[in-house]
């Protein structure tokens, strides 16, 4: 199964919509797309993950690599995970750093 | 002569002259046949015209000199009229048939044999010989004069001709017409078979030099050419290149030229295409080869930061299985002693795969021992042991040491977050401290999959799930303690995703379920179960690809 990540800025967001399988192979891909919101001042990434059907490790160090880089002035917000992910995400841990919601943040 | 007699040596073997010359022959044959048929019919004519012409001339003189010539000794015919003057003249026509026979050249003959006299009116005064088969009536109504009939010829004069008073009709023989006119035709067909040999003769030997040579050259070099190709020999001479024509052959001769020219170029060209791939290939075997021997090193090197040797403890079986993706790996064990005889148990799995994530499990391995067996109070309180003897004051010791020894975790979180922060590196990392005499494990999950303390039996009798997240991610981590026993007879079991999330060629997880289900037996020992989980993955995984590091790691309580 191939990965898409398609990556949009709007205002202060920087939104990236992942579909597919998020592997060693494709985390290339994702840290492609998060590299472009860093640098960039935005105040909120949303990365909307209802598609995302799998993920490995190798694709929560991008995520980890997106939190270190863009440090505690942006949130994080992981929406629509599908269970495999969320249980991946939740058994490291990593929850606890960024706002896990199943909806679309509306400010 | 020499090259002519060669030539007509060649000429019945070579199938297409054979061809052509017979096409010519017939064609010669039928057009001379065509030409034929009119000069025969014409010159039949001429010959009854002839014999035409000599009877006109008798009949005119019979005319002229009438009664000078009557032949008293002749029997005279019977006349039908009562005319005299019609029967004399009837008898003196009737001489004709005893004319001599007159040569016309050849075997052509005139000679009359008889003949029917008419009066104008249509009125037959006489007939004598043999009587024709032209009658007065078509004559006078058809205008008929001439008339051939098998092998006799009827000539008639017509009532103008005959002063305007007679019509005589006479009858030939024309046996000798017909003599005459084979003996033509035979020096014509004669004539025709020679001129036919000639011309095909001609033909055939100016095939030879013209197509037939030439093309056996070309055939040859053909031969040439495809076993030059084949055993890929230089060019070879050609023959057939010798040949300078500006006709049809020689653009063949041309163009078989330069597609020789073309496949030897096509050949060679592929030939450097390929040696040029074989050196390139060449290369990037070589270099692979620099590489998996420098993987080799590495998955060396690595192999010796996972124990040489698996704990041994009294009491208990410590067992293991460890099966990298790669040849390099993220996941890796350990097992050793602290000071005061505690066990220490680890089992993690490094973020991502090979080279990077060996490096780290490295680091992550190296950390969590120097931490964990750091000094601790004991050892501190011990080397500073009062005069008296000992210190009064009573320590929870086992807490203390135990605590001490996962401080381990948080200290290696902060130094991989605070030093390698941007690489986003992170552990799933478990850490249990055993006391062997009682069987009190003190641990931290950071973020692993949960272990299992399971029964002799099989079921399983406690998650030891996370207690805080992976190692690494984020300094200044929360990583909390729990407590529990392991009673004799039980069995701890820890695994990493390897395990769980092995695929199938369908892309199908190995899965929890399925490990679960393995455990639900009867343990008798800890190496027999990792056996067992481990031949089970590996026939799940069957011919795919490993996609993870699978790594088990069981302690057993007698």
């Amino acid at each position: 199964m191939s990965f898409i990540a398609a990556f949009e800025i709007i205002n202060d967001t920087a939104e990236i919509t992942l579909a597919g399988e998020l592997d060693a192979s494709t985390a290339p891909i994702f840290k492609a797309e998060i590299e472009k919101a860093i640098g960039i001042d935005i105040k909120k990434l949303i990365l909307i993950m209802n598609d995302l059907e799998y993920m490995s490790s190798a694709g929560l160090r991008v995520l980890i690599f997106a939190k270190q880089k863009m440090g505690a002035k942006v949130d994080i917000y992981l929406v629509g995970m599908q269970e495999i992910v969320r249980d991946t995400i939740e058994k490291t841990g990593f929850h606890h750093s960024v706002i896990v919601s199943d909806e679309y943040p509306i400010n | 002569m020499l090259y002519f007699l060669k030539a007509l040596n060649r000429i019945p073997k070579s199938r297409l002259s054979r061809r052509l010359v017979f096409v010519v022959f017939i064609s010669i044959v039928i057009i001379e046949a065509i030409i034929l048929i009119p000069s025969v019919i014409r010159r039949k004519n001429e010959f009854y015209d002839k014999l035409k012409n000599i009877s006109e001339a008798q009949v005119s003189l019979i005319k002229d000199f009438r009664g000078s010539a009557t032949n008293n000794k002749q029997i005279p015919v019977k006349c039908r009229v009562n005319n005299p003057i019609d029967c004399l003249v009837l008898q003196e026509f009737s001489q004709l048939k005893d004319f001599m026979a007159i040569n016309l050249g050849g075997q052509l003959e005139h000679k009359v044999i008889g003949g029917a006299f008419y009066n104008k009116n249509g009125q037959l005064i006489g007939q004598f010989g043999e009587i024709p088969r032209l009658s007065f009536k078509q004559v006078e109504e058809k205008d008929l004069v001439k008339l051939a009939y098998q092998s006799y010829f009827d000539a008639a004069w017509t009532s103008q001709q005959m002063e305007g008073q007679y019509v005589l009709i006479l009858r030939h023989d024309a046996a000798t017409v017909s003599l005459e006119l084979q003996a033509f035709i035979w020096r014509i067909v004669g004539l025709v078979i020679i001129i036919s040999i000639f011309v095909t003769g001609g033909i055939w030997i100016a095939l030879d030099p013209i197509a037939i040579a030439p093309i056996l050259q070309l055939r040859k070099d053909l031969i040439h050419a495809g076993e030059a190709i084949v055993k890929d020999e230089q060019k070879p001479k050609f023959d057939s290149a010798s040949i300078q024509r500006q006709d049809e052959l020689g653009d063949v001769i041309a163009a078989f030229e330069k597609m020789f020219g073309q496949i030897t170029q096509a050949i060679s060209d592929r030939k450097k295409a390929e040696i040029a791939l074989q050196k390139s290939l060449d290369t990037v075997k070589a270099y692979s080869d620099a590489l998996d021997n420098e993987l080799e090193k590495g998955r060396e090197i690595q192999r010796n930061f996972l124990p040489e040797k698996i704990l041994e403890k009294h009491n208990y079986e410590i067992a293991a299985f460890f099966k990298p993706a790669r040849q390099v790996a993220g996941d890796f064990y350990d097992t050793f002693e602290l000071a005061d005889g505690s066990i220490a148990l680890v089992i993690a799995d490094v973020c991502d795969k090979g080279v990077g994530a060996a490096l780290f499990m490295a680091l992550f391995r190296s950390l969590i021992r120097i931490f964990s067996l750091k000094e601790t109070e004991t050892e501190i309180l011990e080397a500073h042991t009062p005069i008296n003897g000992s210190w009064i004051g009573k320590y929870k010791l086992t807490n203390l040491i135990h605590l001490n020894a996962l401080q381990a975790v948080s200290l290696t979180n902060n130094y991989v977050a605070q030093n390698h922060g941007n690489m986003g590196m992170f552990a799933t990392l478990f850490l249990g401290i055993l006391e062997p005499k009682t069987g009190l494990l003190t641990y931290i999950n950071g973020g692993h999959e949960p272990l299992f303390i399971i029964d002799r039996n099989g079921t399983i009798k406690e998650h030891l799930n996370s207690t805080g997240p992976a190692v690494g991610m984020l300094p200044d981590l929360e990583f909390k303690i729990k407590q529990t026993y392991l009673q004799s007879g039980q069995l701890l079991l820890g695994y990493t995703d390897g395990v769980t999330e092995a695929r199938d060629r369908s892309g199908k997880f190995f899965s929890q379920e399925k490990l679960l289900f393995i455990l639900q037996n009867r343990i008798t020992s800890a190496q027999t179960l990792l056996n067992k989980i481990a031949a089970s993955v590996i026939a799940h995984t069957g011919q795919a690809e490993q996609f993870d590091d699978i790594t088990l790691l069981a302690i057993k309580r007698f």
